[in-house]
């Protein structure tokens, strides 16, 4: 990580909240506490482009927590959303109409429905366009708002409302988890990263260097879901934090599509760990053990990680 | 015979799954059952709705829809006594019945209707005591049941195994369940229910009057959801202790609210917003903060 970086302890993160308490949101939601770390380095000269989900509901008319302006779409057009207030903003200062000091920032902010399914053209078109935007990607790994079915974010083995472990079906989720941070890169964009809410100073970091470019920002967010993972709402941190130990959520940056990792863990802690505190892998250990399944996961997480320490740290494992 | 059990309380807490057992457990006993929930976009910890019509009669349940005079009304969290959006006594019967779950005696409720028998147990302590998290729906289940005084403990224990084998409680977790339906099924009385009067009122709450500001859209405010106070979603209260604490500030990170402000080097909660989540509690490294029960705090 640079080490020329503004912010170097948790200290410097104390700034200005832009989003305030008392949505109606779920108590310990993790989408939520994301978008206040991101917006608190953003700054206040934003406007929001939300394409519908849970965090929607955070603005319910004539209520806002946040103390920017923000717009809402459709699932499936949030980026082209961001085009229309981008170039009108753009057009305004041309024309002399708005002073150029009072120009914002556009900002995307989807739930995984949105960015990985529903919305996936028109994120394309917006990135292949250069479209000058940042966008916020909160992966709770399933439609979340409508009562946790799965979408194309929804990992191996999980139970969503529309994949239940049968006895003819015991893994739940049958089919992997769609790379987005590999789609996205493909176009190339300026900057594009993977976050969570359990490393702070990362997000910061991230957003401080992606500020430095113009064109598309990407950032794609774990964002634990307490109802429908099934935990705790005092655990989101510490299983945000888990999935980045255990290495199913790598902390990465590609840069023009060239990528690096910003946190490699020396040694992996078992996935199991992760996977045995949700109830929505419980089916996985109660009340037969499936170490198939759990294996095929431990598995391709090792695989992933083996190429990281071959191309980036040069050592083979 | 008719009963209209409505049913109060907050998102995530089980009070759809109250309503079922108790629409279960009549039904098994023989009676005719509507039970259906109603609950807008909010979310775990929101003030939820459900509904259970119950009768001997079919002709009797031909209507649809919300209960506006319900004889029976159960709220799982007093707090919402004071809230004028669950509103949970509006056109309740004269006579009905509402029980409330409080660690509070009758009289410390401060309740302003008169001629409705009040009960009053604290299912959120029995529930955490037999089962280990605040899980309503079973207790509150149970004790519906009982105070209708037509249904048996076999209907209920069967209604309980049904309904949480449907969002997938089993074993243990269900054991543990069927002990606490057991107990709140033990700890009131059969009351009086007066069959409700089938004057419609088409209102599903009174809305009081309310302060302009909080009241008049201004599409203008900023931050504003503030003054929506979501404290009172709160279970358990985070304490946290200024001497044990390093002020490491990690918990005005994490706290996914904002509600914890660090003033002067010291740390202040903002707990008429607090949603009490506890991952402070969690995540601080020297374990300077601690919870207890809302209801035992001062």
């Amino acid at each position: 990580m640079s080490s020329n970086s503004r912010y170097r302890s948790i200290k410097d993160l104390l700034s200005e909240d832009y989003v305030v308490a008392g949505t109606p949101l779920c108590s310990g939601c993790g989408a939520i506490l994301t978008l206040r770390i991101f917006h608190k380095i953003l700054g206040g000269n934003v406007v929001w482009v939300n394409a519908a989900g849970c965090v929607t509901l955070m603005v319910n008319y004539p209520f806002t927590p946040l103390k920017s302006s923000w717009m809402y779409t459709a699932m499936a057009c949030a980026p082209a959303g961001a085009q229309g207030i981008r170039d009108a903003l753009d057009i305004l200062m041309e024309k002399g109409r708005i002073p150029v000091d009072q120009d914002l920032k556009v900002a995307v902010i989807t739930g995984d429905g949105a960015a990985y399914d529903i919305g996936l053209q028109s994120s394309s078109g917006a990135i292949y366009r250069g479209l000058d935007f940042y966008y916020l990607c909160y992966d709770n790994e399933a439609y979340g708002n409508t009562g946790f079915q799965f979408s194309s974010a929804t990992p191996l083995g999980s139970r969503t409302a529309t994949s239940p472990p049968t006895p003819l079906n015991p893994e739940g989720y049958k089919k992997k988890k769609k790379d987005l941070f590999e789609i996205w890169r493909a176009h190339k964009p300026p900057y594009l990263a993977t976050i969570s809410p359990s490393h702070p100073l990362d997000i910061a970091r991230k957003i401080e260097k992606a500020e430095k470019y113009r064109g598309p920002k990407l950032f794609i967010a774990i964002s634990p879901c307490p109802p429908g993972w099934g935990f705790e709402t005092m655990e989101t941190v510490r299983m945000a934090r888990l999935a980045v130990e255990t290495g199913i959520w790598p902390l990465k940056e590609a840069i023009y599509g060239e990528v690096k990792h910003t946190y490699i863990p020396r040694k992996l802690k078992p996935v199991e760990e992760y996977l045995k505190t949700q109830a929505r892998f419980r089916h996985l250990f109660y009340p037969v053990k499936n170490a198939e399944i759990i294996q095929t996961i431990q598995g391709e997480i090792e695989e992933y990680w083996r190429e990281v320490y071959r191309r980036e740290l040069g050592e083979n494992i | 015979m008719l009963i209209y059990a409505r049913f109060h309380g907050r998102g995530g807490h089980g009070v759809k799954t109250a309503s079922r057992i108790l629409g279960t457990s009549a039904h098994l006993e023989g009676f005719h059952v509507q039970d259906f929930p109603i609950y807008g976009a909010e979310r775990r910890g929101a003030p939820v709705t459900a509904f259970t019509k119950i009768s001997d009669d079919p002709l009797k349940l031909l209507d649809r829809g919300y209960i506006f005079n319900p004889n029976l009304v159960l709220v799982s969290d007093e707090s919402l006594l004071s809230d004028p959006i669950a509103n949970p006594l509006s056109g309740i019967q004269t006579g009905g019945t509402a029980f409330i779950n409080t660690t509070k005696n009758i009289d410390h409720l401060q309740i302003k209707h008169d001629n409705i028998n009040i009960v009053v147990g604290d299912v959120t302590g029995l529930s955490l005591r037999y089962v280990g998290r605040v899980v309503l729906s079973t207790g509150i289940g149970a004790i519906a049941t009982k105070l209708t005084g037509m249904i048996r403990w076999n209907s209920l224990e069967e209604a309980v195994k049904e309904e949480l084998q449907e969002i997938g409680i089993k074993g243990e977790l269900l054991e543990k369940n069927i002990l606490l339906a057991k107990t709140c099924f033990e700890l009131v009385y059969p009351a009086p229910l007066p069959p409700p009067s089938q004057q419609k009122k088409y209102k599903i709450v009174e809305l009081n009057w309310t302060h302009p500001p909080y009241n008049i859209p201004e599409i203008w405010n900023i931050g504003n959801t503030k003054i929506r106070k979501t404290g009172s979603w709160r279970v358990f209260k985070p304490l946290i202790n200024l001497e044990k604490c390093t002020r490491c500030s990690l918990c005005v990170i994490y706290c996914p609210e904002g509600v914890i402000e660090m003033v002067d080097n010291s740390l202040v909660v903002d707990y008429d917003n607090c949603k009490g989540c506890l991952i402070c509690f969690n995540e601080c490294p020297v374990k300077a903060i601690s919870y207890v029960r809302e209801a035992e705090a001062v």
